[in-house]
């Protein structure tokens, strides 16, 4: 077995560092939970990111109940055999779900979603019915 | 040694956007072996394959990614991710076959195949049994 591996870089420190700065930068989200998320609106639509390195979109299942969107994915476990484990940090979890409420309903027709590079992209646009208008003051 | 790059790339509007103090993070990485090669798998999602980088030199295996830019305009409301660029050295062991070194890049994971030079491979020795 060939060990010796040298990480030249402390990877830990490093995860903590990442994590404290997405902390404090903004409001303190749930940074355990797997896969790390990120949500942008404005007043026509919603977008959720998702960092799922690995997973193909036969993998993800996404589904929009009223202003709840889901978020689970199934992959297969990799067969490693016969090999030895010299380091292991990436997430190993085959199976998750995650749920976010959306701040407001969104057209459920019209959501879409795109996997690339390791990164899901979901376009959720409000619902018309939602949408602000603005209201003509009439001058008598 | 390399240590952590804290790059900072000034823009005009700094005060708004503290994303666009871009910093490098580490990938994650698992690292395996069987008896004809080491293998890594890295975690660098949201690099392109085009920007994903990667280098050897003095025995040391650099891997570097670049990330893209998050969406402009809009209001962050969750943030679990600061969308970072990637960059981790690993001192690698002796015993390996540089010239064979290869990689494959696919949703996001990188895999660098680093196969073991002959003299490092296991083969069988024959055992002449004497009658």
């Amino acid at each position: 077995m060939l060990a010796n591996w040298f990480d030249l870089n402390n990877y830990i420190a490093q995860q903590l560092s990442r994590q404290m700065n997405a902390m404090f930068e903004e409001q303190a989200a749930s940074i355990s939970a797997w896969p790390p998320c990120n949500m942008y609106e404005n007043a026509e639509a919603v977008v959720l990111t998702a960092e799922v390195p690995g997973f193909t979109s036969d993998d993800l299942t996404l589904t929009v109940v009223q202003d709840v969107l889901t978020l689970s994915g199934e992959r297969k476990p990799k067969k490693v055999e016969e090999s030895v484990v010299h380091r292991r940090e990436r997430q190993s979890a085959v199976k998750f779900s995650r749920s976010f409420t959306l701040p407001y309903r969104v057209d459920a027709g019209k959501v879409e979603a795109d996997l690339k590079d390791g990164v899901l992209t979901v376009m959720l646009p409000r619902h018309p019915e939602e949408q602000p208008r603005s209201i003509q003051i009439s001058k008598k | 040694m390399r240590t952590e790059m804290q790059e900072t790339r000034k823009t005009e509007n700094q005060e708004v956007e503290k994303i666009e103090n871009r910093r490098t993070v580490i990938p994650a990485v698992d690292i395996y072996e069987n008896a004809r090669e080491l293998w890594m798998e890295v975690d660098l999602p949201g690099v392109r394959e085009q920007d994903v980088e990667v280098n050897f030199e003095k025995q040391a295996i650099r891997i570097a990614g670049k990330v893209g830019q998050p969406p402009e305009g809009w209001r962050r409301t969750l943030r679990e991710y600061a969308p970072m660029d990637y960059e981790r050295s690993f001192r690698l062991p002796s015993g390996l076959d540089v010239a064979k070194f290869h990689a494959e890049f696919e949703n996001g994971v990188l895999t660098l195949h680093l196969p073991k030079s002959a003299e490092h491979q296991p083969h069988k020795v024959a055992i002449n049994a004497k009658k």
